[in-house]
């Protein structure tokens, strides 16, 4: 049964005029499902933008401690859990303060808790500070709400002014704590 | 120690001890064994790393070593130069210097390990281990003691010297 022909232009003028209007509702729709992904991750930690990557190649994310300094997540691959937390494969964590980069954490592994309140690092964790002092581990906990580090294994530091190893170590931006620590000073030349 | 504390106390009135007070700025000299060349080594139960500071803290038997004399206290702070390494330190609290034939003990030390200079402070003491023979002890307000020679002397305030056979 064919339309009459009068009907059918009416039809087509008429969807002609609606097609931008349903383009626009569909962006809508679009953005603000990206738009409500962000808000949740803001409400849900520190962590204020999210690559949006599907199949979690390499993943990024970024965000600000409490004291106001900057930090960036990376990582080659990333796997989501069933609880909700996020095992990547190498793993580098960067802190930057006021432009400059304060701290760098690299691993074999990190692991993003679902709040997204912590890493944890393990395998080959190398950390390094603006002032040159390293510190190599095979697990490191970084709150990221907080900036405080933490190995509750032993640590291996080395800065400009001697070597040491310790049995476990804390920190944060300004002290490094060591327990149980064996070290040899760097001294200063005459 | 066994000898010091039980004969050299009891039978204190029939020793002979030498109480030898001396006026300020006598000094009695001593040799420690040093090498001055050797790492220095430093331990402790805990250490805090300050690094805007330019300096690090070992406390919970803080012990420094190098060759054969150890240096203990309750608390060592370790401070950088510019270049960020160790430049001297600061002893203090139950300090102890150690070598194989003598000790000493202070309230303080500090170790210029630039100059290689340690000099002990606040209420200097100098104990011969126990031998066989005779147990030595001087006392003074402050020990100077050069690292690359070993020689060191004792002196301020008023120097006294305790001999014991």
């Amino acid at each position: 049964m064919a339309d009459n022909p009068h009907i059918h232009s009416k039809r087509v003028a008429l969807l002609r005029k609606l097609l931008p209007f349903l383009a626009a509702l569909g962006v809508l729709v679009l953005l603000l499902g990206a738009n409500r992904d962000t808000l949740s991750s803001l409400s849900q930690s520190a962590v204020t933008s999210v690559s949006t990557n599907l199949a979690i190649e390499a993943p990024q994310f970024e965000g600000r401690l409490a004291d106001g300094r900057r930090f960036e997540i990376s990582a080659k691959t990333g796997r989501q859990l069933d609880d909700g937390a996020l095992v990547m494969r190498d793993f580098a964590l960067r802190v930057r303060h006021q432009g400059v980069e304060a701290l760098t954490a690299e691993a074999a592994q990190g692991r993003l808790t679902s709040g997204r309140q912590s890493a944890d690092l393990t395998g080959a964790v190398r950390l390094r500070d603006a002032e040159g002092a390293r510190l190599e581990t095979e697990a490191l906990k970084v709150n990221l709400e907080t900036g405080a580090l933490s190995a509750p294994q032993g640590v291996v530091f080395t800065a400009p002014g001697g070597r040491l190893r310790a049995a476990r170590f804390i920190g944060d931006a300004t002290h490094y704590r060591f327990f149980d620590v064996e070290m040899t000073l760097q001294r200063s030349l005459p | 120690m066994k000898q010091f504390f039980g004969f050299g106390f009891s039978l204190a009135s029939l020793l002979m001890a030498v109480g030898l007070s001396t006026t300020p700025g006598t000094a009695q000299n001593l040799r420690f064994q040093t090498d001055a060349t050797a790492p220095v080594q430093l331990t402790a139960g805990q250490l805090v790393w300050q690094q805007d500071a330019q300096m690090a803290e070992a406390s919970d038997k803080a012990r420094l070593s190098q060759g054969g004399l150890v240096l203990s206290a309750a608390r060592m702070v370790v401070h950088m130069d510019e270049t960020g390494r160790a430049s001297h330190l600061i002893a203090s609290g139950q300090v102890r210097l150690r070598d194989g034939a003598q000790r000493a003990e202070a309230g303080q030390a500090e170790y210029d390990l630039i100059n290689e200079k340690l000099v002990l402070l606040d209420n200097v003491v100098v104990i011969d281990l126990p031998d066989d023979t005779k147990t030595g002890r001087l006392s003074g307000a402050r020990l100077q003691l050069d690292m690359r020679t070993g020689k060191a002397r004792l002196g301020g305030g008023r120097a006294r010297i305790e001999l014991q056979r």
